[in-house]
C-alpha cells in the first residue's frame, strides 16, 4: 500500500473505496449465481426454459411470453414450473440466507474470540442446534409447529456448546488449540447422541446423513422467510457493533477504557451466533466451514474492519453454500450428494492451510497480507 | 482543536438508532413474510380431474389420492411385490433404487425379483442418501407409495413442494402386510378381486403356519433351534429379534430363535454365544453379487464367519430378500422354511 | 492549585487475599505531570488499572470530579480518561491511522466515524508522535517503538482531561522517550491536563514530572516534587538499591546514579580540582573506608607506603590513587622513603589508618614525626583490645609521641574523612606554613550533615 504524505487527508485506501465495488459486484455474483443454479439439477431443464420460468415466477405471471416458450406440452410446463420454482428457487435462496447466517455467526465468533479459527461447526455450535433439533423429531414433540418449535429446539440445543465454549474461552485459556479440542470432543459428542437417537427410533426417519452432513432438500419458501427473518434479528443485532468489534480485538482492558463493556458484548455477540447458526443448521442440518471460510476471504480482500468484514461474511458464506450446493447437485450424475461434503472438502483444505501458516508461536501470520 | 468537555455529554441523535433497527426489521420482516406467504399459497398447479379416495396409512396419514392412479411411483422392492401380485406391474413408472455411479436397479433388487417383476428396463429413481424428487415429480405420476425407509424430508417434499399423493407403508407384523394389501386395494379399486384373492391366500398361510405351530407345542414335538442370519463379522453374526419379521418367521415355521433373548429388533448376536447354543439350523441369507449391499454376504464368503467350522447344525442358504423385505412373498415363504425345519412334516 | 480531578482515597485493590494496593490515596491534578515510581509488583500498574476503572476497589474511593467513578457510565468515564497498559495483544492488520482512530470511539455519536482528517486530532496525535508518514502502514508491520507510539497516538486522539500511561516509554529509542515525555509534559501544563505516568526510569521521572508518587509493596511511601522525594535512602530502602545523587547543574534537577557491587567500571568521580590531597597512611585492609570516603567526597588523596597486594593497595589502585610501594614484608626502601617524605609534603593533611605496625612499616609512622607539627595529622583510634603493635611498644610511643605533637586522635574512619576533607576544602591555594593554632585551634565543625556532591 503506498505510504500516506504528511497531513494526507484520509488513507488513500485501495480497501477503502472497494467496499463499495464489492457490494456491487457480491450482488451481480449472487445474481448469477442465482439465476444458473435455477437451471441445475436432476432433470435437465433447458436454460432458456428456466431463464423464462423465473421471469414468470417472479414478476407474478406479468412476463410476456408466458414461463415455457416453446415447450408444446402444458402439463409439462407445468412440472417445470413447478421444479423451478417450487423447489429449486426456494432451495438456492435458503443456501443464500443459512450460508449468510453461518458466515455472518463465524465472523462473529472470531471477533469475540480474537481467533481465526473460530467457526461455529468447528466450536461445535452447529452439531447442538443439529441435536435439538432431531431431538423434536425422535422424541416427536410438537411435532406439527415445525415453524416456531423447530428453531427453538435447535436455538436451545446450539446453546449447551455455545455456554461450554464461552466457559473454556473465560478461563484464560484462550489458547486456539484449547477452544478447537472444546469443539472437537462436542462434535463427536453429539454425533454419538445422535446416532443413538436413531437406533432408539428407527421410525423416526430422520436419515443421519441430513443432520450429520446436511442438505437443502427441506427448503420451501416458509422455510426460507424463517431462516432469512434470524438473519435479520442476527444482522440486526450486529448492525453497529463491528465498531465495538474491532475495539475488542485490542483486548477488553483496552476496550474498556474506549468505552466498551466488553463482557456485556461477549454474551451479546455469542448469543447473536448462536441464534444464527441455530436458524440455519435447524434448516440445513450440519454444514460445517462456512463460518470459517467466508470471513476469511472477506478479511483477505477488503481488511480487517469488522464494520466491513460482518456484512460482506455474511455474503460471502451465502456465496459459498450456494456454491457447495451446486457441486453437491452435480458432482454425482443424478445424485444429490449432502451439501455439507463440499463445504467440509472446501473448507478442511482451507483450514489445514491456515494451520500450516501459523507460525511456531501459534500467532496466525500476516493474516491479510 | 478544543478540549472536549466531559461534563456534557454528546448531543443524542434525533431518532434513536435503536428506532431505525426496528422499523428496518419490521420492513424487511414483512416484505419477506408477505413474499414468502404469496408464493406459498399460491394455488397448486396440477390438481387433475376426476374421482378421489381418502386413506390412512401405516404412519396415520390421512391422504387424498386419485383412484386407481395410472402412474405410481414405488420406492420399496415390497411394494412393488404387492402391486405386481395384484396385476397392477403395468401402473409403476419409476422405482426407488440405491443409485451409483455404476447401476441403480442390481443395486436394489434381487436377479430373481428383476426377472420376477421385469424391472431390467424400469425407471430408476435414486432415493440415497437424497431422494430424487426432481425425478419424480417429472413423471407427473398420480401417487407414491413408500416406506419408512423413505426419508421424512423427502415426503414433506413430495407432499408440500410438488402436491403429490404419498402413501406410507410401513408393516410391522405379518398380519400387516396383509392389512397393506387391503389398504392397496382401496386405493386400485380395479384390482379388488386379486386383492381378495391374495388376502385369502396369505391370511390361510398364516393359519396353517400357526395351526402346525401349535400342534408341535401341544405335540410335544421338537422345536429346533434356528439361527437366521443375514450378515456377519468377527464379533458375531446379525440376527432378528423378538417383535421382528424374522422372529415371527421362525417362530411360525416352527423353530426356536437362538436370538430369542437378544432385546433389539436387529442385532448382533456374539459368536461364542451361538457357538454355546449350537442351533440344529443355520439359515444364512445370500445376495446376489451386488458390492454395494455390504449388509449381505455372497454364499462364497460365510464359509470365513466366525465358529463356521464348529456349527454343527444343518446350514442352509436362503434368499435374503425373502427375510428382510416385508412383503407377500414374505408370508409365501413360509411353508418353505417349514419343510426346511421339519422335512418330513406333513404340510398344509 | 484546583481541586484534583481524580481522587484516590485509601484505594484498596485485593487480588485474591493479596492486596496489590493498600489503603492508597493520590490526588491527580491538572496541569501537572505525575509520576508513578516503584519496584516491580509495587502496585504501579494497578493504581493506573484502578483509577481507569479497570479494578474494583474493595475499600476507599476514587473519584472523577468529585463522582464517584464507579457511577460513571463507560462512555463518560472514556470521555474523561485514557488509559495505555504496558502491553497489548498482537492484533489484527490494521492501519496505522484507523488504529489511531480507535481513540475515537467515545465521540462517535457527535463524530460520526473516527474524524482522520487534516488537522484533526487522528493526525494531530500521529504528529505528536512523529508517525504521520506511517499512517497506512499496517501496524503488525511496526517495530516495538514504532507500535508504542503509535498506541500513544491513540491515548492522545482520545482527548481526554486525564491519561494513565503504564510505561509509556518502554520499547522507545532514548531519542523517542525524551520527545514522548516532553509532548506529554507540554500537553499537561500548556493542554491543562492531569497526566500521570509509571515510569521505571527514576530520571527520566526526576526530569519531567511535577510530582512523583513511590510506591511499595501496594502503600505510597513518598510523595512530592522529585528534588524532595529522590534521595539514595529512598532508593536503599525501596529499591535495595546503593546509589549516589547527583545534581544536574543546568537544571538543578536531581539524578540518580546508581553504585554497582564494585564490579565494573568505577563510577565517574568529581574531578578534585582545587584541593590538596590528604594522604592516608594504613595497611593491612585498615584505610579502605578513608580512602573510599575521601575519594568520594572528591577529595584528592594519595596513599604510602602500602605493600604490594595489600587490600589497601588494590583499592586505591582501583581508585586511582597514587601510592607508594613497597614489596611486602621488606623494609621500607630509602627510594620509598623519598617518595613518602615528598607526598607528605604536597599534602594538606594525613589521616593514619588502624593498621597493625609491624618492622617493616614502623617507618610509616615515624616519617610522620617531623611533619606533625606542619601538617594536621589525623590518628584513626584503634578498637579496643586489638593487638596492633608489633614492635614491642615503639609503635605505641611512635603514636603517643605524635599526639604530643599536635596529632588529633578521632574515634573512627567517617570522622576522620569528614575532618580531612574538611581542612582539605578549607586550604585550596598553596598551603603557608600551618601552624598548630591555625589548622587545629579552629574547632571542627559539627558532625553535621554531610556536604552534598
Amino acid at each position: 500500500m503506498a505510504a500516506a504524505g504528511p497531513g494526507a487527508p484520509t488513507v488513500p485506501g485501495p480497501r477503502r473505496r472497494s467496499a463499495g465495488v464489492a457490494a456491487v459486484a457480491g450482488g451481480a455474483i449472487v445474481l448469477a449465481l442465482v439465476v444458473g443454479s435455477a437451471a441445475i439439477g436432476p432433470v435437465a431443464i433447458p436454460s432458456g426454459t428456466v431463464l423464462a420460468i423465473l421471469a414468470h415466477e417472479a414478476t407474478g405471471g406479468a412476463w410476456p411470453g408466458g414461463a415455457c416458450p416453446g415447450v408444446g406440452s402444458s402439463s409439462q410446463c407445468a412440472i417445470w414450473v413447478e421444479i423451478v420454482w417450487d423447489a429449486r428457487v426456494p432451495a438456492l435462496l435458503l443456501a443464500l440466507v443459512a450460508g449468510g447466517a453461518l458466515g455472518l455467526s463465524g465472523a462473529t465468533l472470531q471477533g469475540v474470540f480474537r481467533n481465526p479459527l473460530a467457526d461455529p461447526y468447528l466450536l461445535g455450535l452447529s452439531s447442538g442446534a443439529a441435536l435439538g433439533a432431531s431431538a423434536l423429531y425422535t422424541f416427536g414433540w410438537f411435532a406439527a409447529s415445525r415453524a416456531v418449535v423447530l428453531p427453538a429446539a435447535a436455538f436451545l440445543g446450539g446453546l449447551v456448546p455455545g455456554t461450554i465454549v464461552v466457559l473454556a474461552a473465560r478461563s484464560g485459556r484462550r489458547s486456539p488449540e484449547t477452544l478447537l479440542l472444546t469443539g472437537v470432543a462436542l462434535n463427536a459428542l453429539f454425533a454419538s447422541i445422535l446416532a443413538s437417537f436413531l437406533l432408539y427410533n428407527p421410525a423416526g426417519n430422520i436419515p443421519l446423513s441430513f443432520w450429520l452432513l446436511g442438505g437443502l432438500g427441506d427448503a420451501s419458501w416458509t422455510h426460507d422467510a424463517l431462516v432469512a427473518s434470524v438473519l435479520l434479528v442476527g444482522g440486526a443485532v450486529l448492525v453497529g457493533r463491528g465498531a465495538e468489534l474491532n475495539l475488542l480485538q485490542l483486548g477488553p482492558d483496552v476496550a474498556r477504557s474506549l468505552g466498551v463493556d466488553a463482557r456485556a458484548l461477549t454474551r451479546l455477540l455469542i448469543l447473536a451466533a448462536t441464534l444464527l447458526t441455530a436458524g440455519a443448521v435447524a434448516f440445513t442440518g450440519v454444514v460445517g466451514f462456512v463460518g470459517l471460510v467466508a470471513p476469511h476471504i472477506v478479511r483477505r480482500t477488503l481488511g480487517v474492519d469488522y464494520r466491513r468484514v460482518l456484512p460482506f461474511a455474511a455474503l460471502t458464506g451465502g456465496i459459498f453454500l450456494l456454491v457447495a450446493w451446486d457441486i453437491a447437485q452435480v458432482v454425482v450424475p443424478d445424485v444429490v450428494i449432502p451439501v455439507g461434503i463440499p463445504t467440509a472438502f472446501a473448507g478442511a483444505l482451507f483450514f489445514l492451510y491456515l494451520l500450516q501458516r501459523r507460525d511456531r508461536s501459534g500467532a496466525l501470520r500476516g493474516d491479510a497480507t | 482543536m478544543s478540549l472536549n468537555d466531559p461534563a456534557s455529554a454528546p448531543p443524542r441523535p434525533a431518532i434513536g438508532r435503536t428506532t431505525v433497527v426496528v422499523a428496518l426489521l419490521l420492513v424487511a420482516g414483512l416484505s419477506i413474510g408477505g413474499t414468502a406467504a404469496y408464493y406459498e399459497l399460491r394455488p397448486a398447479g396440477t390438481a387433475g380431474g376426476g374421482s378421489t379416495v381418502t386413506v390412512v396409512d401405516d404412519l396415520g396419514r390421512t391422504v387424498t389420492t386419485p383412484v386407481d392412479p395410472g402412474r405410481v411411483v414405488v420406492l420399496s422392492p415390497s411394494i412393488v411385490d404387492t402391486l405386481y401380485r395384484l396385476g397392477l406391474r403395468d401402473r409403476i413408472v419409476a422405482v426407488g433404487c440405491t443409485a451409483s455411479l455404476e447401476g441403480g436397479i442390481e443395486n436394489e433388487y434381487s436377479p430373481n425379483q428383476t426377472a420376477a417383476w421385469g424391472l431390467s428396463n424400469a425407471s430408476c429413481l435414486t432415493d440415497f442418501p437424497n431422494l430424487n424428487t426432481e425425478g419424480i415429480a417429472n413423471l407427473t405420476p398420480g401417487l407414491v407409495l413408500a416406506s419408512t425407509l423413505t426419508s421424512q424430508v423427502a415426503v414433506g417434499q413430495l407432499t408440500d413442494t410438488y402436491h403429490l399423493p404419498v402413501v406410507l407403508l410401513a408393516p410391522t407384523t405379518l398380519e400387516g402386510i396383509v392389512g397393506d394389501v387391503r389398504l392397496v386395494s382401496e386405493i386400485f379399486p380395479s384390482a379388488a378381486s386379486a386383492s381378495t384373492a391374495l388376502e385369502a391366500t396369505l391370511e390361510s398361510t398364516l393359519a396353517t403356519a400357526a395351526g402346525e405351530d401349535a400342534n408341535l407345542s401341544t405335540g410335544g414335538g421338537a422345536t429346533p433351534g434356528v439361527l437366521l442370519s443375514y450378515y456377519f463379522d468377527a464379533g458375531g453374526y446379525y440376527t432378528y429379534g423378538p417383535g421382528s419379521f424374522g422372529a415371527s418367521l421362525i417362530d411360525l415355521a416352527g423353530g426356536s430363535n437362538v436370538a430369542s433373548g437378544v432385546p433389539l429388533l436387529y442385532a448382533e448376536m456374539n459368536a461364542t454365544a451361538v457357538l454355546d447354543d449350537q442351533p440344529a439350523f443355520v439359515l444364512y441369507g445370500t445376495s446376489w453379487n451386488d458390492p454395494y449391499l455390504v449388509a449381505f454376504e455372497t454364499p462364497d464368503v460365510w464359509p470365513t464367519a466366525p465358529y463356521w467350522a464348529q456349527l454343527t447344525g444343518t446350514k442352509i442358504p436362503i434368499d435374503v430378500t425373502e427375510v428382510t423385505e416385508p412383503s407377500p412373498s414374505m408370508i409365501l415363504e413360509l411353508p418353505h422354511l417349514e419343510n426346511l425345519l421339519h422335512p418330513a412334516s406333513p404340510s398344509g | 492549585m484546583t481541586d484534583p480531578i481524580v481522587a484516590l482515597d485509601g484505594a484498596t485493590v485485593r487480588y485474591g487475599a493479596r492486596a496489590a494496593l493498600a489503603r492508597v490515596s493520590v490526588e491527580i491534578r491538572r496541569g501537572e505531570l505525575l509520576a508513578l515510581a516503584g519496584p516491580n509488583g509495587s502496585g504501579k500498574s494497578t493504581l493506573l488499572r484502578a483509577a481507569a476503572g479497570l479494578e474494583t476497589v474493595s475499600e476507599g474511593s476514587i473519584r472523577v470530579d468529585g463522582e464517584a467513578l464507579a457511577a460513571l457510565p463507560l462512555d463518560g468515564r472514556a470521555r474523561r480518561i485514557a488509559w495505555m497498559p504496558q502491553d497489548e495483544p498482537e492484533g489484527d492488520d490494521v492501519p496505522v491511522v484507523d488504529y489511531v482512530g480507535y481513540g475515537r470511539h467515545p465521540y462517535r455519536a457527535v463524530e460520526g466515524a473516527a474524524n482522520t482528517g487534516a488537522g484533526g486530532p487522528v493526525q494531530t496525535a500521529l504528529r505528536t508522535v512523529e508517525m504521520e508518514d506511517a499512517a497506512a502502514r499496517s501496524v503488525r508491520a511496526l517495530s516495538g517503538g514504532e507500535r508504542q507510539r503509535v498506541r500513544l497516538a491513540r491515548v492522545l486522539a482520545q482527548e481526554t482531561p486525564v491519561l494513565f500511561l503504564d510505561e509509556p516509554t518502554a520499547h522507545l529509542d532514548i531519542g523517542h522517550q525524551l520527545t514522548a515525555l516532553a509532548a506529554l509534559a507540554r500537553l499537561a501544563h500548556a493542554g491543562d491536563r492531569a497526566v500521570v505516568v509509571a515510569l521505571h526510569d527514576l530520571n527520566l521521572a526526576a526530569r519531567f514530572s511535577d510530582r512523583i508518587v513511590v510506591l511499595s509493596r501496594g502503600r505510597v511511601v513518598a510523595e512530592g516534587r522529585p528534588a524532595e522525594v529522590l534521595s539514595p535512602e529512598l532508593l536503599r530502602t525501596v529499591w535495595g538499591v546503593d546509589a549516589e545523587l547527583k545534581r544536574d547543574p543546568r537544571t538543578g534537577l536531581p539524578f540518580l546514579l546508581p553504585r554497582t557491587p564494585s564490579v565494573g567500571p568505577v563510577p565517574p568521580r568529581e574531578p578534585a580540582a582545587a584541593t590538596r590531597p590528604v594522604h592516608v597512611v594504613g595497611g593491612g585492609g585498615s584505610a579502605q573506608g578513608l580512602l573510599t570516603g575521601l575519594v568520594d567526597r572528591g577529595v584528592a588523596v594519595t596513599a604510602g607506603v602500602l605493600p604490594l597486594f595489600d587490600g589497601d593497595t588494590l583499592v586505591a589502585e582501583e581508585l586511582h590513587v597514587p601510592t607508594v610501594v613497597e614489596l611486602p614484608f621488606a623494609p621500607i626502601s630509602e627510594e620509598s622513603r623519598t617518595n613518602l617524605r615528598r607526598l607528605l609534603g604536597a599534602s594538606v593533611a594525613i589521616v593514619v589508618a588502624p593498621f597493625p605496625v609491624g618492622p617493616s612499616n614502623l617507618a610509616n609512622l615515624t616519617e610522620l614525626l617531623p611533619v606533625a607539627s606542619e601538617r594536621p595529622v589525623i590518628l584513626v583510634d584503634h578498637p579496643p583490645g586489638a593487638g596492633w603493635d608489633f614492635v614491642d611498644g615503639r609503635a605505641e610511643a611512635t603514636w603517643r609521641e605524635l599526639v604530643d605533637r599536635g596529632a588529633r586522635v578521632v574515634p573512627d574512619a567517617a570522622t576522620a574523612v569528614s575532618l580531612s576533607a574538611e581542612l582539605a576544602r578549607g586550604e585550596p591555594t598553596s598551603p603557608s606554613a600551618p601552624s598548630r593554632g591555625k589548622t587545629l585551634s579552629a574547632p571542627p565543625p559539627p558532625n553535621g550533615p554531610v556536604e552534598g556532591a
